[in-house]
């Protein structure tokens, strides 16, 4: 629980710094690349207008804007060269005939050749010639990919940085969490455990009682409700305990279960057989569909518990003459167990509350016989071993298809 | 049978003498554990119970103690921790039973006769056919490794069929003998409890199974061919 709590934080961390240097480095980036754009087509049109030479003038206004070498020629329909401009750029020979080559064959009157860092314009003159400026974009092309791989190296730095950063704050700040909670717990099994010896007197005196021939039958009741409630309490007291260990394991801080690989289907399969008379007694049957062989790595006591509370709970519940269906099977890399009962359905404001300990719902039964209405411990047992043994589980209830409950490892 | 209690609280040590003494047995309490280690060694006793948790002494060096002198008096262990390695703690020390707090009065007496048992008393603790194991006390049901648990009512007639392997029981028979005069049973409930025993010996893989013979009732039979 604690550790999605901590990847929670990293990763939102993450994303939201992570975003907004993505954003900042690539605004710079495209305001760079406009600029120098901007650049190169007012070098083109400048080109185009005016004289073929003008030579640049330091500290004029309307001076040729930002030094982007041009060179400016003017050829007739056919190609032959009728003028280039002079100093202070010159064009190699194979180039500018792949220039005007484009410019008179390919339609467009621009163009940029990448690999050679040029970029063209043609306009027609007023004798019918054609006139091309040439510009040599390879300083502004360095420019943006090293601008672009600097980028790209402080994002992936500052990232990780950011990573080792906000690893560490994520601790820090669950650390708190982490030690409420062990103390609630610590508190729950030491509360729970002080509670044993009164009860064991409670529950030894008034079996004794019980087995008194010399009280009065009307007085007997007395003792024998005092019996039924000091055994409940035990069974209470046991589950608080119990349920304090299942969630040992689930906040990483160390834990009373052992690990091993367990034949869960075995396990499964047992738990269903043991439940068939209890279900025979309840007025409905179980049916089981488990696929053999399965693995999961856990405890075994508790995971068969844990199996056991669920067919209980589906077998309490169930509509009479119904059918509980227990299913085990793999999916992917998981291994599925699912118990349904058909039967009242668990209420939907229920339903997102009923792994909590001791959940009354607002429609629940009164406490009959045992333990009905109310939903105890059990469940939240059987979530807190279901995530200690690193997995997880799940309800869903309706009218038509009545609940079920899903572990998932 | 004089058994010795050793409880540091009072209320609970006065009342585990009650019961002893309901079940039949002499009972003393002794409310620490200094007191509790020299009236065992005293050799006055067929048994202790056993607080763990004790002022002074707790009850697992007690019993090491006393195994250490050389008495061999059996001890049952009584405590609120649950936990594996508590267990097996105490056991190791010395210790014959453990039980946890709060406890059933009936399983205590239980326990306790059976540590006090004399040797050479016969006890028949379990009941087999072929390669089946049933075991009286805890309702176990088992096949070579693998074992199953049985209900009160399982138990009850698969022990009646175990009883009679050379004859058939009828569905009356069952019917009577585990259900009794209860009006609410019928025909329908041996029928179903037959087929959860069918269930459960296939669980095991067990080869034995129970045979329906019609209109006269059921009988335990060993098979070796495969099971369908």
């Amino acid at each position: 629980m604690l550790e999605r709590l901590k990847r929670k934080f990293m990763v939102i961390v993450m994303t939201l710094v992570g975003t907004v240097l993505a954003s900042v480095l690539g605004l710079m980036y495209y305001s760079s690349f406009t600029t120098q754009a901007n650049l190169v087509k007012e070098s083109l049109n400048r080109g185009l207008e005016g004289s073929l030479s003008p030579l640049p003038v330091i500290g004029s206004e309307g001076a040729r804007v930002g030094g982007m070498l041009t060179v400016v020629v003017e050829v007739s329909e056919k190609g032959v060269i009728l003028q280039t401009s002079e100093s202070p750029a010159y064009i190699s020979g194979p180039v500018l005939a792949r220039v005007i080559d484009d410019a008179l064959t390919q339609g467009v009157t621009s163009e940029r050749i990448g690999d050679l860092h040029v970029v063209w314009k043609s306009a027609v003159t007023d004798q019918g010639n054609i006139r091309i400026a040439i510009v040599d974009t390879t300083i502004a092309d360095r420019a943006l990919t090293s601008l672009l791989l600097n980028a790209i190296v402080v994002m992936a730095a500052s990232l990780s940085i950011l990573f080792a950063v906000a690893s560490f704050l994520s601790n820090w700040a669950i650390s708190p969490i982490a030690r409420a909670w062990e103390q609630q717990r610590r508190f729950v099994a030491d509360a729970s455990h002080e509670l044993k010896t009164p009860l064991s007197v409670i529950l030894a005196n008034s079996q004794i009682l019980a087995r008194d021939d010399r009280i009065p039958e009307d007085d007997a009741r007395w003792v024998e409700s005092t019996v039924d409630e000091a055994q409940h309490m035990k069974n209470l007291v046991n589950d608080l305990l119990e349920l304090a260990k299942a969630e040992e394991g689930t906040d990483g801080l160390g834990s009373a279960l052992s690990s091993e690989e367990v034949d869960f289907s075995n396990l499964v399969e047992s738990a269903a057989l043991e439940f068939d008379p209890v279900a025979f007694e309840r007025g409905c049957s179980i049916e089981t569909s488990i696929e053999p062989g399965l693995k999961v790595k856990g405890d075994p006591e508790w995971l068969e518990r844990l199996a056991k509370i669920l067919i209980d709970n589906a077998c309490k519940y169930a509509r009479t003459q119904s059918v509980v269906r227990v299913r085990l099977r793999r999916s992917s890399r998981h291994v599925q167990l699912s118990v349904n009962n058909q039967g009242a359905p668990i209420a939907r404001e229920d339903l997102p509350h009923i792994f909590d300990r001791f959940y009354r719902s607002e429609r629940a039964r009164s406490r009959t016989n045992g333990d009905e209405g109310g939903f105890g411990l059990g469940l939240a047992i059987a979530k807190g071993v279901a995530e200690a043994c690193g997995g997880g589980i799940a309800a869903e209830s309706d009218e038509a298809s009545g609940t079920t409950f899903t572990v998932t490892f | 049978m004089n058994i010795l209690v050793v409880e540091d609280e009072r209320n609970l040590a006065d009342a585990i003498v009650q019961i002893l003494k309901g079940g039949g047995f002499n009972a003393e309490a002794a409310y620490d554990g200094n007191a509790g280690l020299s009236s065992a060694l005293s050799g006055m006793y067929d048994a202790v119970v056993m607080d763990v948790m004790l002022p002074g002494k707790d009850g697992v060096q007690i019993v090491h103690e006393l195994r250490h002198e050389g008495n061999s008096v059996p001890v049952l262990m009584l405590t609120a921790r649950t936990s594996t390695s508590d267990k097996v703690e105490a056991l190791d020390a010395g210790a014959d039973d453990y039980m946890t707090k709060p406890f059933e009065d009936a399983e205590l007496l239980a326990r306790l006769r059976a540590l006090t048992r004399r040797q050479g008393d016969v006890v028949i603790d379990e009941v087999s056919f072929a390669d089946l194991t049933l075991d009286l006390a805890t309702h176990d049901l088992s096949c070579n490794d693998n074992s199953v648990h049985l209900s009160g009512k399982e138990f009850e007639v698969l022990k009646m069929l175990m009883g009679s392997t050379a004859r058939v029981v009828s569905k009356q028979d069952l019917l009577v003998r585990v259900w009794g005069t209860d009006g609410e049973a019928s025909e329908n409930s041996v029928e179903a409890y037959i087929s959860f025993l069918r269930k459960k010996l296939g669980h095991i893989h067990s080869k034995v199974q129970i045979t329906t013979l019609r209109m006269l009732g059921y009988r335990l039979e060993e098979f070796d061919l495969p099971r369908e």
